[in-house]
């Protein structure tokens, strides 16, 4: 949860009365009886408009009220949507330049949504949600970025980046939401990292069918402005796992023979990411150049402690056993209770409450917390045997 | 079948924990439907047939859970800004209450929008109520009232301890207040002579009751509680009465200038408006004289269906329209918000006539009555308990 703007200056006392006016009531509840997307806890957005872009995706364009700060290429924005009444959130890449670059953009911010089968969220944002509808923003977020990484995922030296340094993209499905964000930035020479450029790009992007391909006319536009970028379409054809996924070191040496030289990011089905890593971590990748991951689902490591016992909802007087493998909200929720709960992937810090008793581990990293009264992100621990939490 | 009311003997609690939360049954425990031993506890019912009542309240809940959506959310949505426009419009028009009737119309609105707030939006959404929405602005977790009341510790005296102990003396310490005699079950004592007058008071200032009821005053005479924990209650309840006090008689009437005054006692006169009000609705819901109190004796064995039951002997509703039923946070359907305190409130209306015919179909009694008659029957009572 982003915390609420103070103003400095000349507003400050200013806010100060405004806050003994309007207490107990949250931040922004009066103001929004005249503006809609005052802030609240979260910032607040409308649907400007709703463009198909394949059959199953659509570019979704929000006008953000007060409080969004600009993001830089690559990022992602959580967003809210109310559907039957309950609120739902879920992560996109940003596809827009960052604020201010054109006129006709300005203020606007994109996002561009495949839909996901059975995805309530994905479903709604593509067919249902109409312009003057207005949603909840979180972020933006993410270091899936063109900035020097101060910690590559890979690559043990990583060495100091050059201007118009080598750059190569390995994206699948909606996987190139945030590489399309980078690309037009790139393009329109926003300022995003200062040695970054589209003098030495590859993209590789896979996509089921033509049909199904993302932006396909926009990326070729780009290749034909920019005699250094290269964008290789790869058609995976229906049916899974599709074995071009399956990126091996022979396949990408026929897709981008020099990739070995060339910083790299990666996004797109886990199958394809987790392909791009292990070449990366493996002995067919001699070179020290990093690698970028996004993820929009936590990986899970290996040999997590799997305790069954029983989970006790403190406040709610409610006890259910538990496997020591599903999340606490999960299980909650299941138990009928509500608990607020935000990204759902242990970024946004909604989810948060006091441990009374017991051992939880952390999903994403196996990272043990067993200290009375810790505040733990319930999205994205498990239970380890007994637990006693306040939810 | 004709349900038998006892009240249990004895003037003290079985246990001095008064602090205890947490109900002996547990709320979510089963009882075994083959069991046809008479039931435990005051309603009279086997426990066949309270099993059965239990069931069709479960499948009850069950069913309105199931359906709630969007309506819900807009109706929730809807009267929070209603009385967020109420109240703005409100404090807006006391700034003209030099002008009596600016004074007057101002006054209404306030209070009209403090009972709102305390009554169908906060109390409701503190029950959880609206938590299905995952709305971190009107959740549980986050709400805090226009009261002085901290939300923290209504939580704990109001859904903690009155709701599960409902009416069981020296359980539920809404039983009195632990100021009023409230049933013979409780010893008398010459001062209690002086309660209709001491009750007008609490009416009065009943914000500052309700704020200080978790501090247990009373309990600490008598040295039952924790007097380190009452005084970090107390001192929290100074910080939000502090907020309250800041706001309500200080800000809004300097930033009036001259017309401090008629701000200063528009504002005065909404939160006493607004707490004669909810002590008048709060009282009617369990103290009329048809209904009972309950003795620790008469709950030892109740399991969950036996708490069901108990909701419905120890609430009463009040009959009235829409807009009574918007104004004591539907609490006039008490008896339906004791059995699902977390069902929300909109809701209520739509379920009370099939609570309604469950009740007399197993025999329980379902108190309803207009709002005079019912106030009537507690001023009645309180003055018959005020002598020996």
């Amino acid at each position: 949860m982003a915390p609420t703007a103070v103003p400095t200056g000349p507003f400050r006392p200013l806010a100060r009365l405004a806050a003994v006016l309007s207490w107990p009531a949250p931040s922004g509840a009066y103001r929004r009886l005249v503006d809609p997307l005052a802030r609240g806890v979260d910032v607040r957005a409308e649907v400007v408009s709703v463009t198909p872009e394949t059959t199953r995706a659509a570019t979704v364009t929000l006008r953000p009220g007060a409080g969004w700060q600009p993001h830089r290429p690559g990022q992602w924005v959580s967003v809210g949507v109310d559907i039957d009444g309950v609120r739902h959130h879920r992560c996109y890449s940003i596809t827009s330049l960052p604020d201010g670059r054109r006129p006709a953009d300005r203020g606007l911010l994109t996002i561009t949504v495949q839909q996901v089968p059975d995805g309530i969220v994905s479903n709604h944002l593509v067919q249902r949600i109409r312009p003057g509808d207005v949603v909840h923003l979180d972020g933006p977020e993410g270091d899936f970025t063109l900035d020097p990484d101060p910690a590559p995922t890979t690559g043990a030296d990583h060495p100091p980046t050059a201007p118009g340094r080598p750059l190569l993209f390995i994206t699948g499905g909606s996987g190139i939401t945030p590489v399309i964000g980078m690309l037009r930035a790139l393009d329109a020479g926003a300022d995003t990292a200062p040695d970054a450029t589209l003098d030495d790009v590859v993209v590789v992007h896979h996509a089921p069918t033509d049909r199904e391909s993302l932006f396909t006319d926009e990326l070729d536009a780009l290749a034909r402005r920019h005699r250094g970028l290269r964008v290789v379409h790869v058609r995976t054809g229906a049916g899974a796992p599709p074995p071009e996924m399956e990126l091996n070191a022979g396949r990408l040496d026929d897709l981008c023979p020099d990739w070995r030289d060339r910083e790299a990011w990666t996004c797109g089905p886990r199958p394809m990411v987790e392909a791009v890593e292990s070449l990366w971590s493996g002995p067919d990748h001699p070179t020290t150049r990093a690698l970028h991951v996004e993820r929009f689902t936590p990986s899970i490591p290996d040999g997590l402690p799997e305790v069954e016992g029983t989970l006790t909802f403190r406040a709610a007087g409610v006890s259910v056993p538990s496997d020591g493998t599903r999340t606490v909200l999960d299980a909650a929720e299941d138990a009928g209770l509500s608990p607020l709960a935000g990204c759902r992937m242990g970024v946004c810090r909604r989810c948060v409450v006091p441990l009374h008793s017991g051992t939880v581990v952390d999903r994403r990293d196996g990272r043990i917390e067993c200290e009375p009264g810790a505040h733990v992100q319930i999205c994205v621990t498990a239970a380890v045997g007994d637990v006693e939490i306040e939810i | 079948m004709v349900a038998v009311m006892r009240t249990g003997p004895g003037d003290e609690p079985e246990s001095t924990d008064n602090t205890s939360d947490t109900h002996p049954a547990g709320p979510l425990r089963v009882v075994d439907p083959a069991e046809r031993t008479p039931g435990p506890g005051p309603s009279g019912l086997t426990a066949e047939e309270m099993a059965d009542f239990g069931a069709e309240m479960d499948r009850l809940r069950q069913e309105i859970l199931d359906s709630l959506g969007e309506d819900d959310a807009a109706y929730i949505r809807r009267v929070i800004d209603t009385q967020r426009r109420l109240e703005a419009a409100g404090r807006l028009a006391l700034f003209a209450g030099i002008l009596p009737p600016a004074w007057v119309a101002g006054t209404v609105m306030l209070a009209t929008a403090k009972i709102l707030e305390n009554m169908e939006i906060g109390h409701n959404v503190m029950h959880g109520q609206w938590d299905w929405m995952r709305d971190p602005e009107i959740h549980s977790t986050t709400w805090e009232w226009d009261n002085t009341c901290p939300s923290s510790q209504w939580k704990h005296t109001h859904n903690q301890t009155h709701h599960v102990w409902t009416n069981v003396l020296y359980k539920d310490r809404d039983v009195g207040y632990g100021l009023l005699r409230i049933t013979r079950d409780q010893r008398w004592h010459p001062v209690y002579l002086a309660q209709p007058i001491y009750a007008a008071v609490l009416g009065m200032l009943f914000q500052w009751g309700v704020a200080l009821h978790d501090v247990e005053v009373d309990q600490l005479l008598n040295g039952r509680a924790d007097a380190a924990v009452s005084r970090e209650r107390l001192r929290e309840v100074g910080r939000k009465a502090g907020r309250q006090v800041l706001k309500d008689y200080v800000a809004f009437p300097l930033l009036a200038g001259p017309f401090f005054l008629p701000v200063l006692a528009g504002n005065m006169a909404a939160n006493l408006a607004r707490n004669v009000w909810s002590f008048t609705v709060i009282f009617c819901g369990h103290f009329p004289g048809k209904v009972p109190t309950f003795t620790a004796t008469d709950v030892v064995e109740e399991d969950r269906d036996g708490w069901y039951v108990r909701q419905v002997l120890g609430s009463a509703n009040i009959s009235g329209g829409p807009l009574m039923d918007l104004m004591t946070g539907n609490l006039s359907y008490q008896i339906e918000h004791h059995l699902f305190p977390d069902l929300p409130s909109n809701r209520y209306a739509e379920i009370a006539p099939r609570v309604r015919e469950s009740c007399e179909r197993h025999g329980l009694p379902y108190v309803t009555g207009s709002l005079p008659r019912q106030f009537g029957s507690v001023i009645a009572r309180l003055f018959k308990m005020a002598l020996p």
